[in-house]
């Protein structure tokens, strides 16, 4: 996953472009605040259910913070910081007005019922509710949490707080949701994903061979919106297996068969391939949509994409991300690549504080803008400077944050 | 105790037994009991002590009155060489902390074997210059210490060379 010691890696490689001294570095990376709290509920058996919730709060000198919240098993105090100072980048580099936030809780929400799954929730927000706000740091969808809980969420801060639709985002659009924020994170990412084809000289996606690595949010809008665009999307795979075919599948089938089946795995009329051989694929484009730290050392050297786009937060490890580099393989980073959702996040949070509601068009055109005009600012400081887009993403966000820190006075 | 030996063998390893003997000849035995001042600060400087036996302190009084400890000095070594230099008042006081047995070579004594060509005085005077020496190093020291410990001063140069920067080079 992509740990605190990963996005420091890449924040300090981007530091040292820019020359900043240690003692900057540090008041850069340093959190605002950690929280950890007890997250006790009754359990349906009667017993008590025993959970730690986890909030980091990383940077607010832009904005309000913003991140996600997530029910894992292995959500922890470091996993959180890593990914809190990802958002702080990854909104910066977008240009919302936002700090990063990250946290959740650790549990394995298949183990409880919807019934304790709404009293976690409601117990959480009691126990964080003074350290989130409209106006403070707004919580998101993440890893196994949906707009249901982000209901919750809204729902309780509100008894608390009164009525407060802009606490969170991600909710239903019944219920002060954005339209198009479900598919804004796959709708960015091939977005983002023609852009680069477009400054590379890689050409249109139509006909382009695409492999994706994850079917859940984010990989199954993006197989839907690479196919509107005429791409072949020739493998895809989720946590029980994947699929491919060389003519490429049909993806309207194919989200079909997922929804029914609950997995992309078994898809008639199509070759098996695991998790691991997918990345391998002879391909034009490579997807890692699913966890973190998939592309390694071990395995980087095999992959045969000609450009790789990083829809997951933090789906290659440094090593790899060294490897990739040296055999030429462009590589479009998280903290741009799928900075889709926060920007509708965003968008969703400007509704609900002005009370009006968008249509789906103004979200896209808005999104579409965002991802455009973030990609000529990386394009430009990774030409200028002669450094890969990643490293040229952190520096556009280190400027951003910084030219905030120093313009508020530290 | 042996002075001439302590002399040429740790204080000023130029000198001959003679020189030595010749040298201590012309100073005065003091003997201190622990506390009491040997220097005061402010007071004209009378000459070099040879420090046989104990230990003393040297303290300086800052501007808010509280002196500070600029130095602990034990047996064998010198002291007051400042006023055998420079002349004028002390420039802080010694005391002791221990009973203490010295030798004091009055200024006057010194700038007259000085001036008929004594050798030893100016084999002394080596000596002399390398306990200075010495207190330069462990001042400089003291100095980056203390410009390290003046953390504000460079994290303000720090942040406006990186307000500069993100103004100027890494703006977009």
């Amino acid at each position: 996953m992509a740990g605190v010691d990963d996005v420091n890696h890449y924040f300090r490689k981007a530091a040292r472009v820019m020359d900043l001294s240690s003692r900057v570095e540090r008041l850069l990376v340093t959190p605002y605040r950690e929280v950890k709290v007890d997250v006790s509920i009754t359990l349906d058996s009667g017993e008590l259910g025993t959970f730690i919730g986890y909030r980091v709060q990383h940077d607010k000198s832009r904005g309000p913070m913003k991140g996600g919240l997530r029910y894992h098993p292995t959500v922890d105090m470091d996993e959180a910081l890593g990914l809190a100072s990802l958002m702080t980048w990854k909104t910066a580099v977008v240009n919302l007005p936002y700090g990063g936030a990250k946290g959740g809780i650790a549990v394995d929400p298949a183990t409880l019922s919807a019934r304790e799954l709404e009293r976690l929730t409601r117990r959480f927000v009691q126990q964080i509710h003074d350290i989130i706000g409209p106006q403070q740091d707004i919580p998101a969808p993440d890893v196994n949490t949906n707009a249901q809980i982000m209901a919750w969420i809204m729902d309780e801060y509100s008894t608390i707080h009164g009525f407060s639709p802009a606490v969170v985002t991600g909710k239903p659009v019944d219920l002060f949701g954005s339209r198009g924020r479900e598919e804004a994170t796959g709708r960015g990412v091939v977005w983002a994903l023609e852009e680069m084809l477009a400054d590379l000289g890689g050409g249109a996606l139509k006909g382009k061979r695409c492999a994706i690595q994850g079917f859940g949010n984010v990989g199954s809008w993006a197989a839907r919106f690479l196919h509107e665009r005429g791409a072949k999307l020739v493998a895809v795979s989720d946590v029980k297996g994947g699929v491919t075919s060389p003519e490429g599948l049909d993806v309207p089938a194919l989200l079909a068969h997922a929804r029914q089946a609950g997995s992309v795995a078994g898809f008639p009329g199509t070759d098996a391939v695991s998790n691991e051989d997918l990345l391998a694929l002879e391909v034009d484009i490579l997807i890692p949509a699913a966890l973190g730290g998939v592309l390694t050392k071990e395995n980087a050297k095999d992959v045969r994409a000609r450009w790789v786009v990083e829809a997951a937060n933090g789906p290659t490890t440094p090593e790899a991300d060294e490897i990739l580099h040296a055999r030429g393989i462009p590589l479009l980073p998280d903290i741009y690549a799928n900075a889709g959702g926060v920007t509708v996040s965003y968008f969703e949070w400007v509704q609900n504080i002005q009370q009006f509601t968008w249509e789906e068009d103004k979200v896209n055109a808005e999104l579409h803008r965002h991802m455009r005009e973030a990609y000529a600012t990386i394009a430009k400081v990774a030409r200028e400077h002669r450094v890969p887009l990643r490293t040229a993403a952190f520096i556009v966000a280190i400027g951003r944050v910084g030219r905030a820190t120093v313009l508020r006075g530290v | 105790m042996d002075f001439v030996d302590v002399v040429t063998t740790h204080l000023c390893r130029t000198l001959t037994r003679g020189e030595a003997e010749r040298l201590l000849a012309g100073t005065e035995l003091l003997a201190v009991e622990a506390g009491s001042t040997i220097i005061r600060e402010a007071a004209v400087g009378e000459g070099l002590y040879f420090l046989f036996e104990g230990k003393v302190e040297v303290k300086r009084k800052r501007t808010d009155g509280e002196a500070t400890r600029l130095a602990v000095v034990e047996a064998p070594s010198l002291f007051g060489e400042l006023s055998l230099v420079v002349g004028g008042p002390s420039t802080a006081t010694v005391s002791a902390l221990t009973e203490c047995r010295l030798r004091l070579l009055r200024k006057s004594d010194f700038h007259a074997r000085l001036v008929d060509g004594d050798l030893a005085a100016y084999k002394l005077l080596g000596a002399v210059a390398e306990v200075l020496a010495r207190r330069v190093l462990r001042l400089n020291d003291t100095m980056v210490e203390l410009s390290e410990r003046a953390h504000p001063i460079t994290h303000v140069e720090d942040l406006a060379r990186l307000r500069e920067k993100l103004f100027s080079e890494w703006s977009f």
